[in-house]
């Protein structure tokens, strides 16, 4: 049996504080406060002060993100997405992608698993199911900002 | 299993005292998990005999509230040392005690330590300078509230 997906959503994400801890015995550890903003064909909103990242460099070069993101969708409703993954390439690679510079998104591989937990009925059906994100660089107004592209597991 | 006839007994040693600015408590809902609360974190203290710095702003609190008005907490924390050095601090916590206190504390009152039970278990994690003993050892805090905001005790468990 195969495994299909269906695209939710895309974060859109910036940061609003970002404090370096440094080399910690897990690896290079970054804690950002993150704002930004989602769209999607079911969904759509902003993200809300709460949301950080704790973010860590492993020891092979890795960066493991640690998310937690507060949504409010734009008519009016809270969901809590969480979300932890990997972003891998070559040395060079991932040196020219923390430069700000293009970078094919082939060369590195940026995924991770995603959750989602809310109160509402009208998105009841998020705390049922399982969605990867693949995570890329892009150019916005002269700066390289990340974006995630969602898709819910079918 | 104790190795002699004795109580095994635990100690714990004062770190600091943290003060956290709640700037905003947002009530996402009743979710699977219980009533969440996002409380957003913007600022703070915390002073002790080896430590004293600031909290730094974007830190929250991802509260559960149960039916019956106990709670959890799931805490990250970023703190800054009056030289310069930055650490993080995740806390996991519990909070419980008969409801009219409970209820004092929802609404931002003023409530003693020994009124309810406020306490978490905390790690640091901090780089390879003179604070990195604080990767080695768990703290637990006992907290309450005062007019000015949440104060924990906090402790190294050891």
């Amino acid at each position: 049996m195969t495994v299909r997906f269906e695209h939710l959503l895309t974060l859109h994400v910036g940061v609003r504080y970002s404090d370096e801890i440094g080399d910690t015995p897990y690896g290079w550890r970054r804690n950002d406060a993150i704002n930004g903003h989602f769209e999607g064909p079911k969904l759509r909103g902003r993200l809300m002060p709460g949301s950080d990242d704790w973010l860590l460099v492993r020891g092979d070069g890795a960066f493991n993100a640690h998310v937690r993101l507060l949504l409010e969708t734009d008519d009016g409703e809270d969901i809590l997405l969480t979300y932890s993954g990997v972003r891998y390439g070559t040395q060079e690679a991932m040196h020219k992608q923390e430069r700000g510079e293009q970078v094919d998104p082939a060369e590195i591989y940026h995924r991770t698993s995603v959750l989602f937990e809310t109160a509402s009925d009208k998105y009841d059906w998020l705390n049922r199911i399982v969605a990867v994100s693949r995570g890329q660089r892009v150019l916005v107004e002269g700066f390289s900002v990340p974006i995630y592209d969602v898709f819910q597991v079918l | 299993m104790s190795a002699s006839t004795e109580t095994p007994q635990l100690d714990a040693e004062l770190l600091f005292t943290l003060r956290l600015e709640e700037v905003e408590d947002r009530v996402a809902g009743t979710t699977p998990r219980g009533e969440r609360h996002i409380v957003t974190i913007d600022g703070g203290s915390f002073e002790g005999p080896d430590l004293r710095g600031q909290v730094m702003p974007g830190g929250s609190d991802w509260q559960s509230w149960r039916v019956d008005g106990s709670a959890t907490m799931n805490c990250r924390l970023t703190l800054r040392t009056d030289d310069g050095h930055t650490f993080g601090f995740r806390i996991r916590g519990a909070l419980d005690g008969p409801s009219d206190v409970l209820e004092r504390y929802a609404r931002g009152e003023t409530v003693e330590g020994a009124e309810f039970y406020l306490r978490f278990v905390g790690f640091f994690e901090a780089a390879w300078n003179k604070y990195s003993w604080l990767n080695h050892l768990v703290a637990v805090g006992v907290g309450h509230r005062e007019a000015a905001g949440l104060v924990y005790d906090v402790y190294r468990v050891l």
